[in-house]
């Protein structure tokens, strides 16, 4: 081959790489741009219905629904540290506090959302918004009985084997396989009930 | 006859060379979406409309892609149709795409995608390799779809979300966990060779 040739190839390969990189940028990107919006509410959308479900509130018949209740009764409470809490005032005047708290899982982070009553002595709900523990074992979290069962309960919490069910306020059933993620969930919620005050008094002064 | 080219690729897709029981393709996400027939079905289609695309594009621009740059290109061609099912998934199907996570960005990687490329639409015209691409989407969508079925129903005790089992059913878990994907699929291939595909080979 000579010189010339290989030139004019290399000149040819870089370009029509450059082209074609050019043609697929443009086509995903202007996806992107026009779904941009939907994407951004469906995230929004996503945290206010894990707020309600945590406030033991819902569930609302459309995603509007939600949001002109999330506008009415929720209160985003900051301090310092980004978003310490939500404040949320029901229909009889009563007020449920709903935090955000994380601690480390089996294989990752778990970020719970829980919600206590005014008088913090009993929880409204829990509901796991990220968490990349084992599917079908500490994944299992995401089911409906072990969120329900910290319904009305006031912790701290101590561990009893799954499905016994105990309505006594400080035990919690844990998920049978997954024992680290049964004890990280513990530690995540323990925490929150031994600091829920501090935060609430902390961002009052502010 | 008319199609009878088409019909054969179909028919050879689906049966004596589907990608995933017989060249045994693309089984990292046999493994990992097969837990729950919905989540399935979405990466199926994911997947059958990446291929379709992918191979269609690659075979009309084959005269033109340098043969020094061509695996770039396909893998470009490839992530650019994965990128557009994952923006879409987020905005219209957010809690499937959340289930999903990586998986649906992992389908760039799939090797059907890249081995339909390489082995059919670098040599054949687009219309072919969009058939191409389509049945061998299918020959691995109704594999995995067939596992996710039994993955499901044992390891949930649900079909498509619906309760269908007795009362008193115990969950088995490993049926949820990979390892449960690695027992289906050798099971689907072992009945497939053994009744179907033993004659062929013979």
């Amino acid at each position: 081959m000579s010189d010339r040739k290989r030139i004019k190839d290399g000149v040819y390969t870089v370009s029509f790489m450059c082209g074609i990189t050019l043609v697929a940028i443009s086509v995903v990107s202007s996806i992107h741009l026009a779904t941009a919006k939907t994407v951004a509410r469906n995230e929004t959308l996503f945290m206010k219905r894990a707020i309600c479900d945590a406030a033991g509130t819902g569930p609302f018949a459309s995603p509007e629904a939600l949001i002109t209740w999330y506008d009415q009764a929720v209160a985003e409470k900051n301090d310092a540290r980004q978003p310490s809490h939500f404040a949320i005032t029901r229909k009889d005047g009563s007020t449920t506090y709903v935090f955000i708290r994380h601690g480390s899982g089996l294989w990752g982070n778990i970020t719970a959302v829980a919600g206590l009553n005014q008088t913090l002595d009993a929880f409204t709900g829990v509901t796991f918004v990220k968490h990349n523990e084992t599917p079908g074992l500490g994944a299992r979290i995401d089911e409906k009985w072990f969120q329900e069962q910290f319904k009305g309960k006031s912790g701290p919490f101590d561990l009893v084997p799954e499905k016994t069910r105990s309505p006594d306020p400080t035990k919690l059933d844990a998920i049978t396989g997954a024992t680290i993620t049964s004890k990280a969930v513990r530690d995540i919620i323990n925490e929150l009930v031994a600091t829920a005050n501090q935060t609430l008094s902390a961002t009052t002064k502010n | 006859m008319a199609f009878r080219k088409e019909k054969k690729i179909l028919l050879r897709n689906l049966g004596a060379d589907n990608p995933v029981f017989v060249q045994v393709l693309g089984i990292c996400s046999t493994l990992a979406v097969t837990n729950v027939v919905k989540n399935t079905l979405v990466m199926c289609l994911g997947l059958v409309f990446t291929l379709t695309l992918s191979n269609a594009s690659v075979s009309a621009l084959r005269k033109w892609i340098p043969s020094r740059v061509r695996m770039m290109v396909e893998v470009l061609i490839i992530a650019c149709y994965v990128i557009i099912v994952d923006i879409v998934l987020k905005a219209y199907l957010p809690d499937t795409s959340r289930q999903l996570g990586p998986y649906v960005g992992l389908i760039i990687t799939n090797c059907i995608i890249m081995g339909r490329a390489e082995a059919f639409a670098l040599t054949n015209p687009p219309w072919l390799s969009a058939v191409d691409g389509f049945s061998a989407g299918i020959g691995y969508s109704y594999v995995l779809l067939s596992i996710s079925a039994f993955r499901e129903i044992l390891g949930s005790g649900t079909f498509w979300g619906y309760t269908v089992v007795w009362e008193g059913w115990t969950n088995w878990s490993i049926m949820v966990m990979a390892p449960g994907a690695f027992f289906m699929l050798a099971i689907f291939i072992w009945i497939v060779k053994g009744l179907i595909l033993k004659e062929t080979e013979n």
